[in-house]
């Protein structure tokens, strides 16, 4: 696999299978192709230069709020700054590109390649892995992207103990003296066991956003070592771009990074903070802005039959389900919780509620990762059912509870009502309880919420039905209706880290999604739509089906 | 020298009043139920980063504690970081208040503007039509929900008809905001005579402007109206027509004084109330003030940027209440400090 073709060429990868099985294999091609992309980079070629010219133009952008914490390490994963995080800063590796389905392309979400990284090489055990950095790559500031400059980045991660370090500590990598600096060329990772979840759990800014390491010294203080305070309000960029300039609670600017070596199209992004969707969808209507984001399902229908606009509604992997507290009464009987299963009106939630974009969740894993199926589904809107397994639970009466759900979010309240409606037809009286969203999130996090609703509430950022099952139930971080089946626990346990293509290991995916099904822990409800309104003549949107993120760089207006 | 010792002696008297405030601030948001760590830390945090995060916020220790260092900080001039954006609370609400005052000081003059002459032609003229009309404009503007007349009037007049410019907040992102000297967009352009900036924020402000001004016209006009006939009513009024008086120099020298001290005292309360920031039209025309602030920071459960607002919009209220005492002073020869 040459990497060099470094532009968003549509090319064919290799899956993490393959990359595993051929690895050692590819190490030599990868040093070969590493040189000659060096060469074509060294002496920028005609139609890089055409790209660079036609880089000129502007692209408005109408975003739904402001940045949060700029700390890729420490991000609190709202989509606002996540979308520019991802845009600041490269990473080892990252997606390949895929075709184009329903007006977008799409990236691939289990096949990868390099973006900070030339190539990689496994070692014989598969234990160790040893990247080729990308050769006279820079930061913004002319200094040099080395494999030393790698090396700090990830040591910050481990440092700053959040979201990233725990998706490194998933595949074994907990200590710095595990990665280390080869050469200016080259790093090498030292895991305990081999996994197929590395690069899924790196190609996000989350643990693997290569800062500069100049910018955190400079800013590093005794009591602040890491520099966190400073980079919750400024970036240390070594991606596509650099952010320019913050008018803080207005909007922000995204200038092209002169040094990154893939051209962006478009040179600067503006992005304006337009809280009120109605007034986003006037300013992409009359053309003020170009592309629109945080539009409501609900306008899809109405936007579509403008002439001047490219409305994209792609399905996403997001998990929308309600979950109960198996170990509460009266969820903690099976029974009960396949009877409220009974009593949902899904096709009606579809419908009402997501303007039939959404695709109907029927198994934990969802629609679009390896292995999802959704033959084990056997529940449907059937109120006479879920009468009878009420009775047969002991509830003939039927009983009353309470739905907790976060205010401000348009789908979660419409959903709760539905249920509500729902299960009042099976007899269960359900009164809907709305939280601000920190009252909400504390109490799902300390996993009190008897019977809760949120649509937001997962998608796995690695799309490996495994490594999903794991955060949602087995880890004790997400388990949050404290469902833990020891069955499913040990399939998980067995095979998590086995290569996506085993037997054995996709038998075990069925079976926990069997096994899940028929519990009932959640009510399946449905996989969110992701909506993106962009003008007619903007080209290049390109749909990262694991992150949700846009790339700028590949947009263009014609 | 009087007047300076008394508005001495009331700035004084804040001290006091808003350390009262902080306390209760304090308590409620830590009361009301709510994990700011937990939201901003994301999911996948373990338990015990968690508690170093809240450690690193002095959030596990007792609630005096965190009220001691709080107060401390306070005296040292620091409102804290807010723990969501990770922006100092003090350059938030300095950016946010300017931007609230310039919209408030608009409204609000357009309000008083429109509805003070209203209100008094309307006295002079009762059940006449021009009483109608205040009477119809003043339900209009109580009754009409701002989030509706903002989306219908923005959807009319830049998207139909074009002459209202598009809700990007403050300023026109392609002109830039001016240089930096009040933080007050029409001053600072004014200023620095930079015309295209005081165009672009003028064609900015003037629609939420009226949104706004609109919808609190109502209390004003009304009190004008009912200030200026009790005026003309009252008996030395009746005197001075017994004495041949003008009637021009009985409104305007005689009564309109005497009309207009319910009036302030209605302007400053609208005033203060809306100082706090209005969420709903500062959402619609994405206007980076107080109101959306406050309100993200509320359901977040950011207690340094929901308390040093609190201890703003406090401060905002005595200070707009010693403002309305002074002009008492001025036009009431009854009031003596």
């Amino acid at each position: 696999m040459s990497e060099s073709s470094e532009q968003a060429g549509w090319e064919e990868g290799l899956t993490r299978r393959d990359v595993l099985l051929k690895g050692v294999a590819a190490g030599g091609a990868l040093a070969v192709g590493g040189v000659l992309a060096r060469g074509a980079y060294a002496r920028p070629t005609a139609a890089w230069i055409a790209h660079r010219r036609a880089a000129s133009a502007t692209l408005f952008v109408a975003q739904n709020g402001d940045m949060q914490n700029l700390d890729p390490f420490t991000s609190s994963a709202d989509t606002v700054t996540g979308d520019i995080l991802t845009n600041l800063y490269a990473i080892p590796v990252t997606f390949q590109l895929d075709g184009t389905r329903n007006g977008a392309r799409f990236a691939q979400s289990t096949r990868f390649r390099g973006q900070i990284a030339s190539g990689w090489k496994l070692s014989k055990n598969r234990k160790e892995i040893v990247f080729a950095i990308r050769k006279g790559i820079k930061f913004p500031d002319g200094s040099p992207i080395d494999a030393k400059a790698v090396k700090l980045s990830l040591d910050r991660c481990l440092d700053v103990k959040a979201v990233g370090s725990f998706l490194f500590s998933m595949v074994g990598l907990t200590a710095k003296d595990q990665i280390d600096v080869l050469d200016d060329g080259h790093l090498r990772l030292s895991l305990p066991k081999p996994t197929s979840l590395l690069f899924g759990n790196m190609a996000m800014f989350y643990g693997s956003a290569v800062m500069n390491p100049a910018t955190v010294k400079q800013h590093a203080t005794a009591a602040d070592p890491t520099a966190q305070g400073w980079f919750k309000t400024h970036a240390a960029e070594s991606g596509p771009y650099t952010l320019k300039d913050w008018n803080v609670g207005s909007g922000w600017t995204l200038e092209a990074n002169p040094h990154f070596w893939e051209p962006a199209r478009t040179k600067t992004v503006q992005f304006q903070v337009i809280p009120d969707a109605q007034q986003r969808e006037l300013l992409i209507r009359s053309g003020k802005v170009d592309l629109a984001l945080g539009i409501p399902i609900k306008d899809v229908p109405a936007l579509r039959k403008d002439a001047d606009l490219n409305v994209v509604s792609l399905p996403t992997r997001a998990v929308a389900f309600a979950g109960f507290d198996v170990t509460k009464q009266p969820f903690d009987n099976k029974l009960v919780r396949q009877a409220i299963l009974y009593a949902i009106p899904y096709r009606t939630i579809l419908r009402e509620v997501l303007h039939n974009q959404g695709v109907q969740l029927k198994s934990p894993i969802p629609s679009g990762t390896p292995d999802s199926d959704f033959h084990f589904w056997h529940y449907g809107t059937d109120y006479d059912k879920a009468k009878s397994l009420l009775k047969k639970a002991g509830h003939p009466r039927g009983f009353s509870t309470q739905l907790d759900i976060q205010t401000g979010n348009t789908i979660d309240e419409q959903t709760a009502s539905w249920i509500q409606q729902g299960l009042q037809k099976a007899g269960i009286d359900v009164s809907i309880n709305k939280q601000p969203s920190a009252a909400f999130t504390a109490q799902l996090q300390a996993k009190k919420h008897p019977f809760w609703f949120s649509s937001s509430s997962w998608i796995s950022i690695n799309n490996d039905p495994l490594y999903h099952l794991y955060w949602l139930f087995d880890q004790s971080c997400c388990t949050y209706g404290n469902y833990l089946n020891p069955k499913v626990r040990s399939l998980i346990k067995k095979w998590v880290n086995a290569p996506l293509n085993d037997p054995g290991r996709i038998a075990a995916v069925r079976r926990a999604q069997k096994i899940i099904v028929d519990d009932a822990p959640w009510i399946f409800l449905f996989q969110t739509p992701q909506i993106y309104v962009t003008r007619k003549n903007v080209k290049g949107l390109v749909f990262y089906p694991t992150d949700l993120f846009l790339r700028y760089q590949y947009f263009r207006k014609t | 020298m009087k007047l300076g010792f008394y508005a001495g002696r009331r700035i004084l008297l804040l001290v006091p009043v808003l350390l009262g405030v902080t306390f209760i601030t304090f308590a409620l948001t830590r009361i009301i139920p709510g994990d700011p760590i937990a939201l901003i830390s994301g999911p996948y945090v373990s338990a015990d980063r968690k508690a170093e995060i809240r450690h690193a916020y002095h959030l596990d220790r007792p609630f005096y504690v965190q009220y001691g260092h709080y107060v401390d900080d306070l005296v040292h001039g620091n409102l804290g970081t807010s723990i969501v954006s990770g922006q100092t609370v003090a350059g938030e609400l300095s950016r946010r208040f300017t931007a609230t005052f310039e919209l408030t000081t608009v409204a609000l003059l357009f309000s008083v503007l429109v509805a003070v002459p209203l209100g008094i032609l309307a006295a002079l003229k009762r059940n006449g039509w021009v009483d109608g009309v205040s009477r119809v404009v003043g339900v209009a503007g109580i009754s009409v929900p701002v989030f509706w007349s903002g989306l219908m009037l923005s959807f009319l007049l830049f998207y139909k008809w074009k002459v209202a410019s598009p809700p990007f907040g403050r300023i026109d992102p392609q002109v830039g905001a001016p240089r930096h000297l009040t933080g007050f967009y029409l001053v600072d352009s004014l200023l620095t005579g930079n015309w295209a900036a005081f165009r672009s924020a003028f064609a900015a402000i003037w629609l939420p402007a009226f949104v706004l001004g609109f919808s609190v016209m109502a209390p004003i006009m009304r009190i004008a109206r009912q200030g200026m006939i009790e005026a003309l009513e009252s008996p030395p009024t009746t005197a001075l027509r017994a004495l041949g008086a003008k009637p021009a120099s009985i409104v305007f020298r005689h009564s309109l004084k005497n009309a207009m001290l319910p009036v302030i005292t209605m302007i400053a309360i609208v005033y203060g109330y809306l100082l706090g920031g209005s969420v709903l039209v500062e959402t619609i025309f994405s206007w980076p003030g107080m109101g959306l602030y406050v309100y993200n920071s509320i359901a977040s459960s950011d207690f340094p940027a929901v308390q040093g607002f609190i201890l703003y919009a406090t401060t905002m209220y005595v200070v707009v209440f010693l403002v309305l005492d002074l002009l008492y002073l001025a036009l009431d020869p009854r009031v003596k400090y």
